[in-house]
């Protein structure tokens, strides 16, 4: 199976259309501008804190703090990659050119990790470098921080991830509001729905949702955690197995039904 | 006639929506080098049957093979099959060449193709602007441009002409033929029997998804028993020849007569013949279109009581 033609394909339909530009650079915005905001409220309440409060103070996590806007705007670009073909009608199309679907999804999904990735990346180091330079006054990290690295690089993988999962609920759902209402149900209103739940309850769910795989991903450490969660590896595969799950389930129904 | 044998066949195809079969034990084959068309009123199962034949909707039964295989198993099917379907099949923020050059790519087409079927629909002024604010005729081109992209050997347009200007419906009708000359295999719909009549060599007619009749169209004109209007000022005398010569001849409140079952030839000399003069000799479609609405009618009296 040569994926190459599909590949170039479905790379060049995901660049050619402006919204999706547009979609990805607001990404970098947001974890950037919200980032440095978050950074520069935390300088100005530095010299309050306590000591117990500064030994817990995540710095790296501090810089990344606009990913949890951002993983909205990721999780539109990964639902639109497909469910906009259904919505045009153009699904008909790019499965007649290429019958063998599951090559479609693939391919899309590569298209889709790879770019998301770039943007996933370049936003988490450039949060992370800004960050830390308002952070400056404080107790700032620099990459060699134990920790830092894999925090930055785990949360731009992050965003991918998302983006996969949001590509397989829509692969499924075939709808553009109806995938992100589901993505976003899963990023927050669950998140706010545990959280109301008993301790006893909300100890153990919690660190399977999304939201607090991610807010694994992105901390150097978890000293400061409010909630038991898996360590960052762990949270990754967790969230890996999820994008994979969607997709899986995205492209068994994508071989059983009419397009 | 040019026949370059069977390229599509069907075989017992079936498909069901809930309780509607919108397609039902439909079989026939289709050959190559003359346009064969597919005729049936609106909601027949035309597109459905088409959806079918590339692989975009699952039979419930039956099987529809392109050159002795099923769609999905061709490798490069672009460059073997062009489809034009009946929606706008494109994404409204993706400009005509973009659209165009990512279906190349899928099918490694060369680049350079693209542009060649841009200029051969006509779309070279808009080409990079988002097919969003196409026309429903641009885009109708735009859907040509791209079945046409791997200068396929095998076409299949679903109501091509659906809102094109009588300019591009001309088109259409001389780029099927031209296709088909070439030996290529042309299959189109329509629920127009008039259209067809104007395009295709051959008719598959079906309604509410089975098949009604599958004909060459010259055997489709003779059992619909063509009419031609004829003006005399002697009307009165002509009809009584006709007669003689074993037509039917109808007179018409304006003056004019029906004539059936003798073509416009033999009319022309049955007149000369009795030295009478002929103002108009038309050869009339509208018993063609009249023909069609009597196979298909008891079908869809039988689709409005159910
Ligand atoms: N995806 C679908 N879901 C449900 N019913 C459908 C679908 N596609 C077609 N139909 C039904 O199948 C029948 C045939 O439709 P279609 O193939 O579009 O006919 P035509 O192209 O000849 O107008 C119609 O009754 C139509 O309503
Ligand atoms: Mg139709």
């Amino acid at each position: 199976m040569n994926l190459l033609p599909t590949i170039s394909s479905e790379w060049l339909k995901f660049r050619s259309v402006r919204s999706t530009v547009y979609t990805l650079a607001v990404t970098i915005f947001l974890c950037v501008g919200i980032g440095a905001l978050a950074c520069f409220a935390e300088r100005q309440q530095w010299p309050q804190e306590g000591l117990a409060k500064r030994a817990l103070f995540d710095p790296v996590r501090q810089s990344l703090f606009g990913f949890f806007f951002a993983e909205i705007a990721i999780g539109v670009i990964g639902v639109l990659i497909i469910s906009s073909e259904y919505s045009s009608g153009s699904i008909r199309t790019t499965l007649a050119a290429t019958p063998r679907r599951l090559s479609v999804l693939l391919s899309k999904a590569c298209v889709l990790f790879a770019s998301t990735l770039v943007v996933g990346e370049a936003s988490s180091f450039v949060s992370f470098f800004i960050g830390q330079s308002i952070l400056r006054s404080t107790e700032p990290a620099t990459l060699s921080t134990p920790g830092a690295l894999r925090a930055v690089f785990l949360g731009g993988l992050s965003l991918a991830l998302l983006a996969l999962l949001a590509m397989g609920f829509a692969t499924m759902l075939r709808h553009t509001a109806g995938a992100i209402t589901v993505y976003v149900s899963v990023q927050l209103v669950l998140l706010l729905i545990v959280s109301a739940l008993p301790s006893s309850w909300s100890d153990r769910v919690l660190k399977y949702l999304p939201e607090i795989l991610t807010q694994s991903m992105r901390a150097s450490h978890l000293k400061g955690a409010q909630f038991t969660s898996f360590s960052p590896w762990v949270s990754t595969l967790v969230l890996a197995a999820y994008a994979v799950a969607a997709l899986i389930g995205g492209g068994w129904l994508l071989l059983r039904r009419d397009a | 006639m040019r026949d370059f044998g069977v390229v599509i066949e069907a075989r017992g195809l079936v498909k069901r929506y809930g309780d509607t079969t919108a397609v039902d034990d439909l079989s026939f084959s289709v050959r190559a080098g003359v346009v064969t068309g597919f005729l049936g009123p609106n909601g027949s199962g035309k597109s459905t049957t088409m959806r079918m034949m590339i692989g975009l909707d699952h039979p419930d039964a039956g099987s529809v093979t392109i050159d002795g295989r099923p769609y999905g198993e061709i490798k490069w099917p672009l460059r073997e099959v062009g489809a034009l379907l009946e929606a706008k099949a494109l994404h409204p923020g993706r400009s005509a060449r973009n659209h165009l050059r990512a279906l190349a790519a899928s099918n490694r087409i060369p680049r350079s193709r693209v542009d060649e079927v841009i200029e051969l629909v006509g779309l070279a002024s808009v080409a990079t602007k988002r097919a969003g604010g196409y026309s429903l005729g641009m885009g109708q081109r735009l859907g040509i441009a791209a079945a046409l992209l791997g200068d396929p050997e095998v076409v299949l347009f679903d109501e091509p002409v659906n809102g094109l200007d009588p300019e591009g419906i001309q088109w259409v009708r001389e780029l099927l033929r031209s296709l088909a000359e070439q030996g290529r295999t042309v299959f189109v719909s329509s629920h127009l029997m008039s259209e067809m009549a104007l395009t295709a060599d051959h008719v598959i007619v079906i309604g509410r998804g089975k098949l009604l009749e599958d004909a060459d169209m010259g055997v489709m004109i003779a059992k619909a028993g063509t009419s031609v209007r004829v003006r005399a000022p002697e009307a009165p005398r002509l009809a009584a020849a006709l007669e003689l010569a074993g037509a039917a001849a109808h007179a018409e409140p304006d003056g004019s007569l029906t004539v059936t079952e003798l073509g416009a030839a033999a009319i022309g000399e049955v007149a000369a013949r009795e030295g009478i003069v002929l103002h108009e000799l038309a050869p009339q479609r509208a018993s063609l279109e009249e023909a069609f609405m009597a196979l298909t009618k008891e079908h869809l009296e039988f689709g409005h009581a159910t």
